[in-house]
């Protein structure tokens, strides 16, 4: 049997740079912090709080999918999804309901992986002031399912039709690369052709801006948004026609735990060991030498101790000081869920576009053939994937 | 194996409740936990019914401090993945190469629900105020994130593999073994700690399950009564809550140390149905019997011996899930037995479908099945065996587990005996 190859064939993204692939893009490449105070008209007033910025998605809206019952019965981290989701199929050349007959995809063969870490808190926060201030006749009937984390994962399959796996990662900052690795994995295994992978987040909540408060401090920019990818069989989008914007050739997921109470701060310099090795593991899978690598993007800017860790691993994988890195979460501010699926789609545009984005958008000499992302979190977490030009073997 | 639940906090005790056939379902008005019920005030919730892990004090004295700490899911999803650390004799081998191999796989439907309710109450005055972040516990992130458990096992047992947290809804407690399962499967862990966690007994996540329904309503006078999965009288699912874990090792690494096996994973199904968000209406059944097929065909059997189905006691899901076994296995689903968790334990969401794994693989290991209780008045809809109200003996060699949930997911595992037991 032949190995199933992972591609990427549509991209869909909605973040503060804008909606779509070239805002993504212009926004990366002019450099301007999206950064911005919080639009107290919007979210809530930020003057209690110690971080009082963020990178914010400007006003959206998409008839053929945020119908007005729709957006009654979903939060906003369903709703950016479900936009993600519309334009990484439109992208891909799929039907937006895998159900309908000349569908060239069984809807079986459709699965689906959501990243997040607070999904619906916006709309759990207002089921429970509603009940505390008016009783149990103010609960919303769509209250349960708008805010759990499964919400995203059932809009999307009901809405375009997914009949095939679906799961929900919600391993804090690592779920997006756990996301998009069990997607590259259900592809590979043939459980699925095509895969939905991607994450969305909508951390400008009172009570969830307050909690990663308490974990980040000022030290860390977050940002709201969601990104989707659709991951296809190699064959499968030859046989179809559609172009391969790039393939993802290599993943390894891992953990350097921290000691029991360093979760609760102070944080303990972690050590870069189990990273270097993780990217090593992801590099031999893709049957790539760390040279082969032309441009990296990392897990920061996160936290401090975080930054440090990976920047040993990175120091000592590659003895280069010239290898380009490109930072999206400098630009956009950390997505959480929504990160790594963005910096996929970045680090994919890079490959299709052989360009890396920067002020000066470099147009480079050589081959632009293999990227690496990585990912981090709390207590140690690492993953890390390498996408490859398509096409080399 | 590892166990926190209503019927006790010992797999001793799960499994001779289970046996047993006692309910330990009670009225909402006794609960002792949750506070906030109270200070909600007179509350007119349809249903008064819920299930609720009691004398875990004693349990969580064991617990690290860092652990005590933290919201009722939290310690309940430690304690029983302790247990189950313990269970496995794995302590004594304890070398950093082990280790190395060791992977974490969490799961909980709705994460801290006592914490984050009460959080919210004292931050914001019960709502009357604008949110104050200086009113919040200091380490409430920890509570606020999902994660949290899978990061404290992955330290306490120092494992360096996948740390992951997934949730399915309802489904979430059978996808999180199928996850484990396939992670060493795939070769990416030699041992994963899988681990369901639920405490969602507070005001907003409760009432959001009695609005729409789906919570039992028949019976708030005799909560003993309230659950019964396949009867004519059932009215929805009694809530409740607990943790379940098990450790999933690869077989031979299993053979090599002379490992007490309980049983062996040979199947995984996951489907999405694409329908409702939470309607489980007849229309869903050929997708469930989808996933049936998904999880049997990999285990290479066309019939099982036993299942362990979802049964929630909700009009539509008891009938709908009889309506796919049928249509999965013919005729002859009227010969395989099926007994329901639920009807004494409730429906810990997350955790249900993991201790429906449970009991299926202590059945193959001790050879009963337990009952189904409350089963009084046949449903001409649900017509197949249901070992209704008392144990029997088992002798078969397979077992099928069957969890659904809202947003449409719906997970199968196939168990089989282990075959050096």
């Amino acid at each position: 049997m032949t190995e199933r190859v992972v591609a990427i064939t549509g991209i869909g993204t909605l973040t503060p740079a804008g909606r779509g692939t070239e805002a993504l893009w212009s926004h990366l490449t002019s450099g301007h912090t999206c950064i911005r105070p919080i639009d107290p008209h919007v979210y809530f007033d930020p003057s209690k709080y110690a971080c009082q910025e963020a990178g914010q998605v400007a006003p959206f809206s998409e008839p053929r999918v945020l119908m007005p019952e729709m957006m009654a019965q979903t939060d906003r981290y369903s709703q950016m999804a479900l936009v993600a989701v519309l334009d990484a199929l439109d992208r891909a050349r799929l039907p937006t309901d895998f159900r309908v007959e000349d569908s060239p995809v069984r809807p079986e063969r459709v699965a689906l992986t959501v990243a997040t870490v607070g999904a619906g808190w916006g709309y759990v926060e207002h089921e429970m002031q509603s009940l505390w201030t008016g009783g149990i006749g103010k609960l919303d009937r769509y209250g349960l399912t708008a805010g759990f984390p499964a919400g995203a994962q059932g809009h999307i399959s009901i809405f375009f039709g997914v009949q095939g796996r679906t799961r929900t990662f919600i391993s804090e900052r690592a779920a997006g690369a756990h996301a998009l690795i069990e997607g590259a994995k259900a592809i590979q295994r043939g459980d699925a052709e095509i895969v939905i992978a991607g994450g969305t987040e909508a951390p400008l909540t009172p009570l969830s801006w307050a909690a990663y408060q308490q974990y980040t401090g000022t030290g860390m920019h977050l940002g709201e948004g969601s990104t989707f990818l659709v991951l296809e069989e190699v064959e499968h989008a030859r046989r179809r026609g559609i172009p391969l914007l790039a393939e993802i050739r290599g993943w390894s997921r891992g953990t350097n735990p921290s000691p029991l109470g360093s979760l609760e701060g102070p944080r303990k310099r972690l050590k870069g060991r189990g990273l270097a090795q993780a990217i090593y593991t992801a590099l031999a899978q893709a049957d790539v030498h760390p040279s082969a690598i032309d441009v990296l993007l990392p897990a920061g800017p996160a936290l401090a101790e975080e930054d440090a860790a990976e920047q040993d691993a990175i120091s000592s994988v590659f003895d280069r000081s010239s290898l380009p890195i490109v930072r999206p979460k400098m630009v956009l501010g950390h997505l959480l869920g929504a990160a790594t699926a963005t910096d996929v789609a970045v680090a994919t545009l890079a490959i299709k576009r052989q360009t890396i984005p920067s002020a000066h958008d470099t147009l480079l000499s050589t081959d632009l053939r293999h990227t690496l992302i990585l990912a981090g979190g709390s207590g140690g977490m690492h993953a890390c994937l390498v996408l490859a030009k398509p096409g080399m073997i | 194996m590892g166990v926190v639940s209503p019927l006790g906090n010992s797999v001793k005790a799960f499994w001779d409740g289970l046996v047993s056939g006692c309910s330990v379902a009670k009225s909402l008005k006794d609960i002792t936990h949750c506070d906030l019920f109270r200070l909600l005030g007179e509350n007119e919730f349809a249903s008064q019914v819920i299930t609720e892990v009691e004398q875990f004090e004693e349990e969580a004295q064991q617990l690290p401090e860092q652990v005590r700490r933290r919201d009722r899911s939290v310690q309940f999803a430690v304690a029983a993945a302790l247990q189950a650390v313990c269970d496995a004799r794995l302590d004594g081998s304890s070398s950093s190469a082990l280790h190395a191999s060791w992977g974490i796989a969490f799961t909980t439907a709705v994460g801290a629900a006592v914490a984050t309710e009460e959080a919210f109450c004292q931050a914001t005055d019960c709502g009357t105020e604008v949110l104050d972040p200086a009113m919040l516990p200091d380490t409430f992130y920890l509570d606020w994130s999902c994660h949290t458990p899978a990061l404290l096992l992955a330290s306490l047992v120092n494992a360096h593999g996948p740390c992951t947290t997934i949730s399915s809804a309802c489904a979430s407690g059978v996808d999180v073994i199928g996850h484990a399962y396939e992670s060493i499967k795939d070769g990416d862990a030699s041992v994963m700690l899988a681990v369901a966690s639920e405490a969602p007994l507070a005001p907003t996540r409760f009432g959001g399950c009695d609005v729409i329904h789906c919570l039992s309503t028949g019976f708030n006078g005799q909560p003993k009564l309230a659950s019964r999965p396949f009867d004519l009288r059932r009215s929805g699912f009694v809530m409740g809550e607990g943790a379940g874990a098990l450790m999933l090792e690869e077989r031979e690494h299993a053979l090599a140390r002379g490992a007490h096996i309980y049983a062996e994973i040979t199947g995984f199904g996951l489907v999405s149905n694409a329908t409702h968000m939470v309607s489980l209406k007849p229309a869903v059944a050929p997708h469930l019997v989808r996933a049936i097929k998904q999880a049997m065909s990999q285990a290479g059997i066309e019939t099982v011996d036993y299942i362990q189905p979802h049964a929630s006691s909700t009009a539509q899901n008891d009938e709908t899930e009889t309506r796919a076994i049928k249509k999965a296995f013919g005729e002859y689903a009227y010969a395989i037995p099926m007994s329901a968790t639920k009807s004494m334990l409730g429906h810990a969401l997350a955790t249900a479908g993991f201790f429906g794994v449970m009991a299926a693989a202590l059945s193959l290991e001790r050879g009963i099945i337990h009952p189904t209780i409350n089963y009084e008045e046949p449903d001409p809809l649900c017509d197949l065996d249901y070992v209704p109200n008392t144990a029997r003996p088992f002798d078969g060699k397979s077992a099928l587990v069957i969890a659904s949930g809202f947003s449409g997911s719906h997970a199968t595992l196939v168990l089989q005996k282990g075959r050096e037991q």
